[in-house]
């Protein structure tokens, strides 16, 4: 890939959580850049670290030490109300519970991240056309409950995307799925890479989707390992 | 906009059943406020729209220490021969005795108008509607009493009664009409036409109040002001201030009742605010996650607050208008009052926005604790929450107390109450609340004994401390057998049985921090209830008894010079008499001190002319000793220079109260005072030898039948004349009491017998009253922590949907699970019950120790019944409250969430 400035950059970052009087490292030391339009699958064993470092690239959560440079903004760097923002503009996230609102039909679901204030200036006609992308053009109307699990997932992903971030973070996205419908997922989010220049990084333990990516991290005890 | 409010609606749609407890207690909150609200404003209208009639005219003089006497009133035909007065009545009153229609004798005062009473237009009548004074007194012998005699009398229109007045003949009287109260008195009052005086009295008038009419009140308040300074002058526009104030006093003190319902709703609206935003907090961190901020979260939670809280508003302003008839008319029973019921419309929209207001408050809590949801929760789904900084959740709690604090100050528009208020009740919540916690902690740490004989041991202990107590403190020894229940099953039964006590201790425990508000807010409303049943079934007699044991004099006879002899005869002879001693007491005013005139005196030291200290009720009666035969005057101690014996026989020597040694007075031992007796305006001087002080500790019934000044009895004799009043003190046997006062009133009809050693006619109508009042305030405070309660068992039936599921999916049915949730919900009712039943027992003992000589012991009757009642109502709420939840399908609540 050419790559003039990384998307994702990640230097010696690393986690520790006191929990009591022990403290838990749980990263120690993680450096590696994602290019432009670059799908990377992360894997390794349960309780390597992938969520946790999936937390801190999204802004979810800070690094101990360590640095995240996400589109030209240090994370580490940012205040909670600029991470709110850098979440918003610049991060999409689909987890391996859908973590649709209830309340909410499909097309408001994939609306909600344009009516953060202060972010408008956005077409609203985007939301219905991801969703038409999606497979879903006829379901805008229906709530979570009367959606299917890949459904409400492909909702989770038009809703990642309805902002044009510049980086897309899955963390298992097909946990919850069957192969098929996780496989037909994994070829959505290809397709929509190839449509949005979008760079993702997806955790998984499936390895058809690590096939699929462009590239495979693996981790280990908190640490990246060279396959 | 629209898609906020749209999100916020189907929020509260789909939690409804939150939304729906929600509303209960801010409808409960709101309603008692607008209740209470309503009900005191009806009050206000009645003792303030007939104030004129209630002064009597537009400026009244009443002077009931000193008396004026028919000379005085020389001021008022002058006045109106000038023209500055229009009008013009006197009214003079005595003390009177009377056996009612529930054979008690009843001490009351009379008043004797003149036909030309009332002036200030006719008084408001309780029965018959509409009548006026002069139509109802048209023959000899027609009365008209207070609604509070009616009570103390137990009479109605048209009861015939005998009165006894000091020297009269005695009145054979008929109820003609029963008046109203017009303030908060509660005075026993008959009122006859002076037609009948010389039935009552031979003595020349002493007139107790002067009403006048004039165009000129502020004029005419003043000049009679400075003709009768040591009277009582107030114009009209006084009496309304002075009713205002009053009512202002007793509708603050109704709106901290329901204030104090508000708050305890208020622990339920949050708690239903904290447990429908919890159950969202993936929804929450999902928002954070995609870029929400704070800030708009709180608009948007705050945003479902004012719609919950303005829905609660309209449905407690419904429930206030519809229960404040039945306060208003329950309140006017307790003060005995005529009142006319009406909604004001300013209460009513007030009760919509305090609902918002107050939703909002108790919502700041759980939204800043909601929008804290860390949005990383997403990837550590099932984790729980995270930890909340304490020092968070303590800063949130001040803020709600200080918004809750402004609610209260902008309700009753006072800032300063507001704060005392809000800063006792959170004290005390709080202190009460970390007790619970910690109580319930222990009950959580029952379990099976790890050592059977220890545990055995300590059932014995328990067991034997149990039965010690129930001899020496009943109502503790209904708690500790309580306690001892609990542990012999914990001790006894077998596992499976003990299962739902440990479950249902276990969850107690679980939710702590909820449990004990809960309990707390529950409590005020049981302890509401345990006084109120305190004083309906233990006070009363206890009281009585207190009274009859206080004072070694139970029984007192006021005569005449004419009737003495005849007192003296009869009550010689009374079968249970102990021990008797006889006074003298006239009425006197002071002219003159070491010569100088008393206006001199008090001018000279500026203090205003109406201040208490100025005020010469110190000197205003002097009390006649035997010194010749070593009388000695009871119950007081001397502070300063000596006692009255033989040797002053016959001299014009006294001992006066020691708080004439201060200022303005400033009297020292040696100076001599000149007195002028009311009726008779004879002078004498007497020579001060002696300052005393009323022993506290003695103070009884008593008392109130002596005058400041101690003397000769010769001295007093030689001053009053016929106007003399003889006192005669009896010690009777507790047993014959009622017979013998009865005897002795009917063998002297001029005599006034009081007894009393039984006032049980005069506390049973205050007691009656302070019931009536007593029943609202429970009743709003049980309301409202029945609410609370059903609440946080709704809730955590709601937010246990998995656990009881589970148990269900390994097999247990409905009524198992009801099972635990009714033992859990009994044995936190049990708590609430215990905690207070202990409160009273040590408020009880603390009045007992301070207040009086006697021990007021808590009934155990009382005790169980409020134990019972904690427990049952508990127990009936949670059924309630439970009963749809426990039939829920596992499949459902396991897939769901
Ligand atoms: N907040 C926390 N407190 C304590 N320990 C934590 C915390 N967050 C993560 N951990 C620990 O850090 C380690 C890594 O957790 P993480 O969730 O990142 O693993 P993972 O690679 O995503 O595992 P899986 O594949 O099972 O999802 C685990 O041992 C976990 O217990
Ligand atoms: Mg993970």
């Amino acid at each position: 890939m050419s790559v003039d400035r990384p998307t994702l950059s990640v230097r010696n970052l690393e986690k520790k959580v006191a929990l009591g009087r022990e403290t838990i490292h749980i990263l120690r030391g993680v450096s590696f850049d994602l290019g432009h339009g670059e799908m990377v699958a992360l894997m390794g064993p349960s309780g390597s670290g992938k969520s946790t470092l999936l937390g801190i690239v999204s802004g979810l959560d800070s690094p101990t030490a360590g640095e995240v440079i996400l589109d030209g903004d240090d994370i580490g760097r940012l205040s909670e109300r600029h991470l709110s923002s850098l979440r918003a503009r610049k991060v999409g996230m689909v987890f391996q519970s859908y973590n649709l609102i209830p309340t909410l039909t499909a097309l408001e679901n994939v609306q909600l991240p344009l009516y953060v204030p202060g972010r408008n200036g956005h077409d609203p006609e985007r939301a219905a056309q991801l969703l038409s992308d999606v497979g879903l053009g006829h379901r805008l109307g229906h709530r979570p409950s009367q959606l299917s699990g890949g459904e409400q997932q492909r909702v989770a992903v038009a809703r990642a995307l309805v902002s044009d971030p510049p980086l897309l973070v899955a963390d298992e996205p097909t946990g919850n799925l069957d192969t098929e419908t996780g496989a037909a997922l994994v070829s959505l989010l290809l397709d929509l890479r190839k449509r949005h220049g979008t760079t993702i990084l997806v955790a998984t333990h499936n390895n058809d989707v690590a096939h699929l990516a462009d590239r495979v991290l693996r981790m280990r005890d908190g640490r990246l390992v060279t396959s | 906009m629209t898609f906020w409010l749209r999100y916020i609606l189907r929020s509260l749609s789909r939690g409804r059943r939150r939304v729906f407890f929600a509303l209960i207690c801010i409808s409960v909150g709101v309603g008692s406020v607008v209740a209470l609200q309503t009900a005191t404003l009806t009050v206000q209208n009645a003792l303030t729209s007939n104030v004129r009639a209630a002064n009597g005219g537009d400026v009244s003089v009443s002077s009931d220490a000193t008396p004026l006497s028919a000379r005085d009133l020389g001021v008022f035909r002058r006045l109106q021969s000038q023209g500055r007065i229009t009008q013009w009545t006197a009214v003079y009153s005595l003390h009177a005795t009377s056996v009612g229609d529930n054979h008690r004798l009843v001490p009351f005062d009379m008043q004797v108008v003149a036909p030309t009473y009332p002036i200030g237009g006719q008084p408001t009548f309780v029965s018959p509607a509409n009548a006026t004074v002069g139509g109802l007194l048209q023959r000899p012998g027609d009365v008209l009493v207070t609604s509070v005699l009616a009570d103390e009398m137990g009479i109605g229109l048209g009861s015939r009664i005998f009165v006894h007045t000091i020297g009269g003949r005695g009145l054979h009287a008929t109820v003609r009409g029963i008046l109203a109260e017009t303030s908060f008195e509660h005075a026993a009052v008959m009122t006859v036409h002076q037609r009948d005086a010389a039935a009552l009295t031979s003595a020349p008038p002493h007139y107790s109040s002067i009403y006048a009419n004039t165009s000129d009140s502020v004029g005419i308040g003043a000049l009679l002001s400075s003709r009768f300074p040591t009277a009582n002058v107030q114009t009209v526009q006084q009496a309304l201030d002075t009713a205002r104030q009053q009512v202002h006093d007793f509708q603050q003190f109704m709106l901290l009742v329901g204030l104090m319902a508000l708050l305890v709703a208020g622990i339920g609206i949050l708690n239903a605010m904290q447990s429908m935003l919890a159950f969202r907090r993936l929804e929450i961190a999902m928002l954070k996650a995609i870029g929400y901020r704070r800030r708009t979260l709180y608009g948007l939670f705050s945003g479902e607050a004012v719609l919950i809280g303005f829905l609660g508003g309209v449905a407690g302003t419904l429930l206030g208008a519809l229960t404040s008839k039945v306060i208003t008319d329950a309140l006017a029973k307790a003060l005995a009052i005529q009142v006319q019921f009406t909604l004001d419309p300013g209460t009513l929209i007030g009760g919509v926005a305090l609902g918002v207001g107050a939703t909002l408050v108790f919502a700041v809590l759980p939204i800043v604790r909601a929008a804290a949801f860390r949005p990383l929760e997403l990837l550590r789904e099932g984790q729980g929450m995270p930890t909340r900084a304490l020092p968070q959740t303590l800063g949130l709690l001040v803020l709600v107390l200080l918004l809750f604090g402004g609610l209260a100050a902008a309700i009753m528009g006072d800032l300063l109450l507001a704060v005392e208020f809000v800063g006792s009740a959170f004290i005390a919540f709080a202190i009460l609340a970390g007790a619970f916690a910690v109580i319930v902690g222990l009950v959580a740490r029952l379990g099976p004994p790890k050592s059977m004989p220890i545990a055995l041991g300590i059932l014995v202990v328990l067991t034997i401390v149990s039965i010690l107590t129930i001899v020496r403190a009943p109502a503790l020894a209904a708690l500790l057998i309580l306690v001892t229940i609990l542990w012999a099953a914990t001790v006894l039964l077998p596992a499976a049985g003990l299962l739902p006590l440990l479950v249902a201790a276990r969850s107690l425990s679980r939710r702590r921090a909820r449990t004990s508000i809960t309990l707390v807010a529950f409590l005020v409303g049981v302890l509401a209830m345990s006084i109120t049943l305190t004083v309906a079934l233990g006070l009363r007699g206890q009281i009585n008894a207190a009274l009859a044991a206080a004072g070694s004099t139970n029984l007192v006879a006021l005569t005449g010079p004419a009737d003495q002899p005849a007192i003296a005869a009869s009550s010689r002879h009374l079968p249970g008499i102990r021990s008797r001693s006889v006074a003298t007491i006239i009425q006197t005013v002071p002219v003159a001190i070491n010569g100088r005139s008393v206006s001199a005196v008090l001018g000279a030291v500026s203090t205003p002319a109406n201040s208490d200290d100025a005020e010469p009720r110190f000197l205003s009666g002097v009390n006649g000793l035997d010194l010749r035969s070593s009388q000695r005057p009871t119950a007081i101690a001397l502070s300063s220079g000596r006692l009255l014996g033989p040797q002053d026989a016959g001299t014009a020597h006294a001992i006066v109260p020691s708080a004439l040694e201060d200022a303005p007075w400033s009297l020292q031992l040696g100076d001599r005072v000149t007195l002028s007796e009311s009726g008779t305006s004879s002078r004498a001087t007497i020579q001060i030898v002696g300052f005393y002080e009323r022993s506290r500790s003695r103070r009884g019934f008593g008392s109130f039948f002596t005058a400041p000044i101690f003397a000769d009895r010769a001295l007093t004799v030689a001053l009053g004349g016929t106007d003399t009043q003889w006192v005669t003190s009896d010690t009777v046997a507790q047993s014959n009491l009622t017979s013998d006062a009865t005897r002795l009133q009917a063998a002297v009809p001029g005599a006034l017998v009081i007894n009393i050693g039984d006032l049980t006619a005069v506390v049973d109508t205050i007691l009656n009253e302070l019931l009536n009042l007593l029943a609202v305030i429970t009743a709003l405070a049980l309301g409202a922590g029945l609410a609370v309660v059903g609440n946080g068992v709704a809730l955590s039936m709601l937010e246990r949907r998995r656990e009881i599921a589970l148990f269900k999916a390994v097999g247990f049915g409905p009524r198992n699970v009801m099972q635990f949730v009714l033992v859990e919900n009994a044995l936190a009712g049990t708590l609430a019950g215990a905690v207070s039943v202990l409160m009273v027992v040590v408020t009880l003992g603390l009045i007992s120790h301070f207040a009086l000589t006697q021990a007021i012991g808590f009934d155990p009757v009382v005790a169980v019944l409020v134990l019972v009642a904690a427990t049952v109502l508990a127990v009936a709420t949670a059924y309630l409250a439970a009963r749809s939840a426990v039939r829920i399908r596992p499949l459902e609540a396991l897939r769901n969430e």
